[in-house]
Parts: C-alpha cells; sequence; structure tokens
C-alpha cells in the first residue's frame, strides 16, 4: 500500500495568490489613474520607472498626494474589514455573522456623532469614533460575562443590545443637533476622503497589528469549526483564541471605521464569496479576503467617486449595490460547480 | 502502563446532580462499554473524564492525574468524540483528520511532517485513503463515523472516549464500524470507553459494562451479569427480555406493555 503520495492539507496555491495579486494590481491602477485628471497608463509606468518628465506636475502631484493615498487607504480599509468579517464568522460559526456584530458600528457612529455635533476639531472626529467602537465591544464583552454563562450566542445577544442602546443615543444626539445633520449623515454611509497620507499612517500601525493575529490564528479557526467542546477536547484553549482574535479584528475594524466611516457588505460578501470558491479552511479563506477586500474596495471607492463626479456617492451604497449582485453571481456559479 | 481508573466523580449544574460520586475504572486495552437510560449520565461521565466540564473526584490514567494536566496534555492521552460530532459540509477530509493533531502542535504553529503522516497512517487504518479529498458534506452516515474515528486515531492518544458512536448508523454500518473500533483498540493498545444505547450490540462489543442511574453506578462487570433482565427492566422502565443467542451471546428484547397488537 502507501504507493500514493501523502496527502497534503489544503494550503494557498501560488495560483490563488497569483490571482489576488492581479485583483490588486488591476484595482490599484484603475484608482490611481482614473479621475477627473486623467493620467494615461503607459506614462505613469514609465514615471514610476524614473522617467521624471513621463508626468506633468500637476499631473504626478495628484498621483501622490491624492489619488495614490485614496487608493491604499481603501485597500487597507477593504482588506481589513473582510479579514474581520471573516474571523467573526469564523469565531461565531455564524455565516452572517459581519465586522459589526459586537457593537463597533454603532459605538463607532456614536463617537462620531458626537465629535461632529460638538464641532469639534477635525482631527479628534476619528479618534471619537475609534473610542466609540472599542468602548463598544469592551461594554459587549463585559455584559455578555455578567450574565454568566460564557457562550457566544450570550455575546451575540449581548451585541445585539448594545447596538440598538448606542444607535438609539446616537439617534437622540443627531437630533438635537439638526445643524449637522448631514454630515453626520455622510459619515455614516461611509466614505474614504484623504488629506495626504495622514490617515493611512494614522491606521497602519493598528491594521499590522489586528491582521497579524487574525492571520497566526488561522489554523485555530479552523479547528474552532468543530464548535466550542469538540475544539477544547483536542485541548484548544477556546475562549482564549476567542478573545484574541475578536480583540484584533475589533481594533483593526474600529480604525478602519474611524477614518472611513460605517461601510457595509465588505465584511461579509468578500469571505462568503471566497469560501464559495475556494472551500472551508482559514488558512485559504483568511489572506484571500485580505486581497480581495483590498481590490473590492477600491474599485468600490473608484465608483463612489466617478459615477455623479464630481459630486461622490457615498462609498457603502457602492458596496452595496456592486456587492449584492455580484455575491447573486457567485452563489450561482459555485452551485454550479458543485 | 495503568488504565483508566475514575474514583469519586461527582459532577453538578447548578443545584442539580448529575454524578453523584461514579467510581469506573478500565484496565489498559479493555473496552468497557457505560449503558443506562437518557439522562442517566453517561454523557456527562464522558465529558467529566475528559475534562470538559468541570467536576470533582479523581480520573487517572496511564499514571497521570488527568485533573493536573493542561488542556493539550489530556487531549494527547485521551481522544473523546461526541454523540453528533460537527461536520462542516465544505471542510476536506484531509483537513478534518489533521484536526486531530492539535493537542501535538504547538498554539500558533502549523502541521509538521510527523502530522500529515499520522493522519495519512489514520486514514489508512481505517481503510479511507481514497476518501481524502472528499467534503464531508459529500460522505454517508457510515463514512463519516469512519473519518471521525480516524481524527480520533490521528490524535495518537490511547483512551478513547466515544459518546454512542453508532447512534446515528443502520445496523450493519453499527456492527462495521464497531467492529473497526474493536480491531484499532487491538492494534493500538487503546482503552475504549463508550456510552452505548444498543445493548445487544453493548454485550457483544465491550468486555465490561457500567449501568449507570441517576447518576450512580447500579452494578459493574461482565455483560452476561449485567444484563440481567429484571434489573435492567427496573432501571430503564421498559419490560424488558434477555434471550440466549444460541453463540454465547444474549441478545435484549423490549417488549411491548400491552401485548402484541396481534393478541387484541
Amino acid at each position: 500500500m502507501s504507493a500514493a503520495a501523502p496527502d497534503r492539507p489544503t494550503r494557498l496555491t501560488p495560483r490563488a495568490v497569483l490571482v489576488g495579486l492581479a485583483a490588486i494590481v488591476g484595482a490599484f491602477s484603475l484608482g490611481s489613474l482614473i479621475g477627473p485628471v486623467h493620467i494615461p497608463f503607459g506614462m505613469a509606468i514609465k514615471w514610476l520607472f524614473g522617467s521624471t518628465t513621463a508626468l506633468t506636475d500637476r499631473q504626478a502631484d495628484i498621483l501622490i498626494a491624492v489619488r495614490l493615498p485614496r487608493v491604499v487607504l481603501g485597500g487597507l480599509v477593504g482588506s481589513m474589514l473582510a479579514l474581520a468579517g471573516a474571523s467573526y464568522q469564523g469565531v461565531f460559526r455564524n455565516p452572517l455573522a459581519d465586522p459589526y456584530l459586537l457593537g463597533v458600528a454603532a459605538g463607532a457612529g456614536l463617537g462620531a456623532t458626537v465629535a461632529i455635533s460638538l464641532r469639534a476639531a477635525p482631527a479628534v472626529l476619528p479618534a471619537a469614533a475609534f473610542a466609540g467602537a472599542i468602548i463598544a465591544v469592551a461594554a459587549t464583552y463585559a455584559l455578555g460575562r455578567s450574565v454568566g454563562q460564557r457562550s457566544t450566542t450570550t455575546l451575540i445577544l449581548a451585541g445585539v443590545a448594545m447596538a440598538s442602546f448606542l444607535t438609539a443615543v446616537q439617534t437622540y444626539v443627531q437630533q438635537r443637533h439638526t445643524d449637522t445633520l448631514r454630515e453626520v449623515y455622510a459619515w455614516i454611509l461611509g466614505r474614504l476622503s484623504t488629506s495626504g497620507w495622514h490617515e493611512v499612517l494614522l491606521i497602519l500601525p493598528y491594521l499590522i497589528f489586528g491582521g497579524t493575529v487574525i492571520l497566526l490564528h488561522r489554523r485555530m479557526l479552523d479547528v474552532l469549526s468543530l464548535g466550542e467542546e469538540e475544539a477544547s477536547a483536542l485541548g484548544v484553549p477556546v475562549q482564549r483564541v476567542r478573545l484574541l482574535v475578536v480583540g484584533a479584528a475589533t481594533l483593526g475594524t474600529a480604525a478602519a471605521v474611524a477614518v472611513s466611516g460605517l461601510i457595509g457588505f465588505v465584511g461579509i460578501i468578500v469571505p462568503h464569496a471566497i469560501r464559495l470558491v475556494t472551500g472551508a479552511s482559514y488558512r485559504v479563506i483568511l489572506p484571500l479576503s485580505a486581497m480581495f477586500g483590498a481590490a473590492f474596495l477600491i474599485v468600490a471607492d473608484l465608483t463612489a467617486r466617478t459615477v455623479l463626479s464630481p459630486a461622490e456617492l457615498p462609498i457603502g451604497v457602492v458596496t452595496a449595490f456592486l456587492g449584492a449582485p455580484f455575491f447573486m453571481l457567485v452563489l450561482r456559479t459555485a452551485k454550479g460547480l458543485r | 502502563m495503568n488504565g483508566l481508573s475514575v474514583g469519586d466523580l461527582r459532577v453538578a449544574f447548578g443545584s442539580v446532580t448529575i454524578l453523584h460520586g461514579v467510581n469506573v475504572s478500565a484496565a489498559r486495552g479493555e473496552w468497557v462499554g457505560v449503558i443506562g437510560p437518557n439522562g442517566a449520565g453517561k454523557s456527562t461521565l464522558l465529558r467529566a473524564i475528559h475534562g470538559t466540564v468541570p467536576s470533582s473526584g479523581a480520573v487517572m490514567f496511564g499514571g497521570h492525574d488527568m485533573g493536573d494536566l493542561t488542556g493539550t496534555a489530556r487531549a494527547r492521552l485521551a481522544a473523546f468524540v461526541p454523540q453528533r460530532p460537527a461536520a462542516p459540509p465544505n471542510m476536506r477530509v484531509f483537513d478534518y483528520v489533521l484536526l486531530g493533531r492539535s493537542p501535538h502542535i504547538s498554539y500558533l504553529g502549523v502541521e509538521g511532517r510527523r502530522d500529515i503522516s499520522a493522519a495519512d497512517d489514520a486514514l489508512g487504518s481505517l481503510g479511507m485513503v481514497s476518501f481524502a479529498d472528499r467534503l464531508l458534506g459529500e460522505l454517508s452516515g457510515g463514512e463519516f463515523q469512519q473519518v471521525v474515528l480516524a481524527r480520533a486515531l490521528a490524535q495518537e492518544a490511547s483512551l478513547l472516549l466515544l459518546d454512542e458512536p453508532t447512534s446515528a448508523l443502520d445496523i450493519g454500518h453499527q456492527l462495521h464500524v464497531l467492529g473497526l473500533i474493536d480491531r484499532l483498540r487491538n492494534k493500538h493498545d487503546l482503552t475504549v470507553l463508550s456510552a452505548m444505547h444498543d445493548l445487544t450490540l453493548a454485550a457483544q462489543f465491550c468486555d465490561r459494562l457500567v449501568l449507570l442511574s441517576h447518576g450512580v453506578v447500579v452494578t459493574d462487570g461482565d455483560p452476561r451479569d449485567v444484563l440481567d433482565a429484571p434489573l435492567i427492566s427496573q432501571h430503564y422502565g421498559a419490560t424488558i427480555r434477555i434471550l440466549d443467542d444460541g453463540l454465547g451471546g444474549v441478545v435484549v428484547v423490549p417488549v411491548r406493555q400491552n401485548g402484541h397488537p396481534a393478541d387484541q
């Protein structure tokens, strides 16, 4: 017997990585070249390889100070939201879990609304949203624990209660300050507006930390898909894994929404599409979600700022508008393949 | 090496006591069946031995006090298979069997060559090598139960705790899977403690039976002695007849209370 080559665990194949990289490079190129000031692809490549005269000064300025930071920010936020969504779905064994499940969005929304309503300095807004998100999730965790049972269901229910409560407070604050209503509304629907590289540098440390912790837990998330009892019977410290992964995902998501507002659908649709095509292993789902989340949000942002140019659509509208039909398409195709 | 010895095991959930000081033992390589009506505490006993529910009392296996061990160390000694193991439908069989290697892999580590060959060997022992690339959702109940056993085998634990391992299978597959368990324990010198619903099969496969009722061990011994009609009838709350199968074994037959419909 045993003439056959030993079997291999499911791993990220080089082909999948290439497809993911191609998607990112494609989205990145489109996002940096298309806009009110057109930048020709060939010229941009020449410029990139040292030919400083290939682009006009104005084109080069726009590329460096406007387009690239925005595209990079879109990629980072999309990547983080998709990664956080995939890890929440793993930890809670719930395909409908998204990064906002435990109150990140409601907390960030309240923080941002308070900052905008009080006409705080612009630098305060992301800090307030970030703090609101972290406090909300910490409160959800405390509430879930205080009930006594350590089940994920209790935690999810605590998240629902916390989100409803914070949204109620947020709506109240918003209605009390009708003069800033439009601004609050625009923030809630999500937007990737940048002032140079400031936002990118602001969130980068959190995203690197959160993303790394999540990716390091890829095998643990596979074990957790057997459920709490079987995972702990295999010697896995389920509570610790859950706390670390949820903590990392929350930190990254809070940083992302702090500069981009509440962009929905990415965290659910991207990991799902990946899962439908590649199967159940998180060692494949996590890295590919990060890659395709980046590409998806860059394209969504490009759409948001070009269809009604010079006006901008909220990016949350675009992610839903593009994401839902795309998801249905994947759903149909993947079913056909099986 | 020493077998399993459980002394004065108590489990309570809040004010409800499930196990009232249970004593059970199994010699190395022995297959002990735990029988008893629903709610007797069979599953809780297996879980408490494995440490997935809090308990008081002593659980010793292979010379180790299981209570003193970390979760990982316990999982290297004992494999627990619940009655209905989770089966993520899109998971590959090989990946599933490989999860059994978890206690041998560091927290953030990934599988090494040794783990991959252990999973291969486990699939091989069950004659399931050709299933490696199938998805769990594509397997029949019997095939999945064998894959579950392969995962437990890949764990390389010498104590198997099985909670009604064949409750979802038809008669043919029950015999097949129980036969596999028997072969595996002989081959790998495994100690097996399994909760059993089917008393006839329990008598055929187990070296010894423990009758549990209301969280107390009622009797413990050779299957032919434990399967005593009045005793079983009393604890299962049903009229039961024990027949000789003519081959040295016994057959346990439940009898309808109001007589056979044809008699009426």
